[in-house]
């Protein structure tokens, strides 16, 4: 203990009544973790008292983060490139408080007859490691994007390579250094779309890449292509 | 092959990217000095970690005389601050549970040293000032690992390290002075020691229940 002022003083408690206390607040930690704690925070629940106050509620969330929906095909996408017309212009004649239909600009919308696809991938990367991912989608598919690291900086390159060429050209979208990175592609063209990572951190690094959209494939650049 | 070219390509300019290039934009957005922010962090950090509060109630409980409270919270802000710019710098990244899981256990330790318990079951005490450098280092590794989630860039990474300490270092100050305030109204009141027993065995409830939760947290993670 340190240095009771000498005027006033602390009476320390018999070791019978230390030990007995202790012991107390012990048993009380524990049924407290047991009852309460580990049941709302990690939905650990041995004595089922948890869910029945309802609080293995609060962290049942955090499990289903990760969904993987299955391949779907990939409707071809029509594509009817016409000369854009002006917006919110028509030849309808205009009544005053009443709304008019305006035209549909081409390529505002595209249907799919199934759902679409949502892969998170984490991918560690080693001191100076680069790779690629990329997924595969048709012309002027969209694809949304999010990715961010662990710790530390990475340089990426955000780009695609048609498919349907002859020759082997690519078209970078976005390159920099950054710890992350949220936004959507329009595909220019029919062809593979992704990223190139570098980790430039002075240590092991993971990105956590979330994409959605109608891609036929995602996944990592293979070895024999490098 | 396209990936090839492409590697060597980036990884060329990537070698050359401490020179220019789109560093300055990207250094504007993204990255740089920022003091106010990362003090505003760790200043916040230390205020609202009942963590580290519950140890510095456990280590001024008993400390009358300002010189002794300087003393021994001098001893806990050494201490933290060695690991935490220690673990940054190093790029040390220890498990979070198993701190935080030690940060509990301090607590515990505390109040215990505190209800007389290490001269009276183990018949052995300590050195008191030690003990609170040593679990200071165990708290900075805590703080490291805080301000290793932020994603620090490489660019200022010094000034933010050292303004996020400077703010943990003002939070303290900040929250000892209410548990200080809290503390003389307790004391003057009369029902300071008739009550200090129970406020350390809460002390240590509390540790072990920061400890269990850590511990699982650790094990199932």
């Amino acid at each position: 203990m340190s240095k009771p002022s000498p005027d006033r003083n602390f009476e320390p408690p018999s070791r019978k009544s230390l030990i007995v206390s202790i012991g107390i607040a012990m048993l009380v930690s524990a049924l407290i973790l047991v009852t309460v704690i580990l049941p709302a925070e990690y939905s650990i629940d041995p004595t089922g008292l948890g869910n029945v106050l309802g609080l293995t509620a609060l962290s049942e969330d955090r499990a289903t983060t990760l969904q993987v929906v299955e391949d779907v095909n990939t409707e071809t996408v029509n594509t009817v490139v016409t000369e854009t017309e002006p917006m919110l212009e028509s030849e309808e004649e205009i009544i005053p408080g009443e709304y008019r239909k305006l035209p549909t600009p081409p390529g505002t919308t595209l249907s799919h007859g199934t759902i679409y696809r949502t892969e998170i991938l984490e991918i560690s990367l080693g001191f100076d490691e680069e790779l690629e991912y990329k997924a595969t989608l048709a012309q002027d598919e969209p694809l949304l994007y999010s990715w961010e690291t662990d710790k530390g900086m990475v340089y990426y390159d955000f780009h695609g390579e048609p498919t349907e060429s002859d020759e082997l050209v690519f078209m970078s979208y976005e390159e920099g250094e950054k710890n992350t990175a949220n936004g959507y592609l329009l595909a220019p063209f029919t062809g593979n779309h992704g990223w190139y990572f570098l980790n430039i951190s002075d240590y092991p690094i993971t990105v956590k890449l979330t994409v959605s959209g109608y891609f036929t494939w995602l996944g990592k650049i293979g070895e024999e292509q490098e | 092959m396209i990936a090839l070219s492409l590697c060597i390509l980036f990884h060329d300019s990537v070698l050359a990217h401490n020179v220019s290039r789109d560093d300055q934009g990207f250094l504007l957005e993204n990255t740089g000095t920022s003091i106010l922010p990362y003090m505003y962090l760790g200043a916040k950090h230390m205020v609202t970690g009942y963590d580290h509060l519950l140890f510095l109630v456990g280590v001024i409980f008993f400390l009358y005389r300002l010189k002794d409270v300087v003393l021994y919270v001098t001893l806990f802000a050494v201490g933290h601050s060695v690991t935490l710019l220690f673990g940054v710098l190093a790029g040390l990244h220890v498990n979070p549970y198993i701190v935080d899981a030690i940060i509990g256990l301090s607590v515990v330790y505390k109040a215990f040293e505190n209800l007389g318990g290490f001269k009276s079951l183990i018949g052995f005490q300590p050195d008191t000032r030690l003990a609170v450098l040593v679990f200071g280092f165990f708290h900075g590794f805590g703080l490291a690992t805080k301000l290793q989630d932020l994603q620090l860039s490489e660019d200022g990474l010094i000034t933010n390290m050292i303004s996020f300490n400077v703010g943990v270092e003002l939070g303290q100050i900040l929250a000892l002075s209410i548990i200080l305030i809290g503390l003389n109204v307790w004391r003057a009141s009369g029902s300071f020691f008739q009550y200090a027993f129970v406020a350390n065995l809460f002390l240590i409830s509390a540790g072990f229940i920061l400890f269990g939760y850590q511990l699982t947290g650790y094990i199932i993670s």
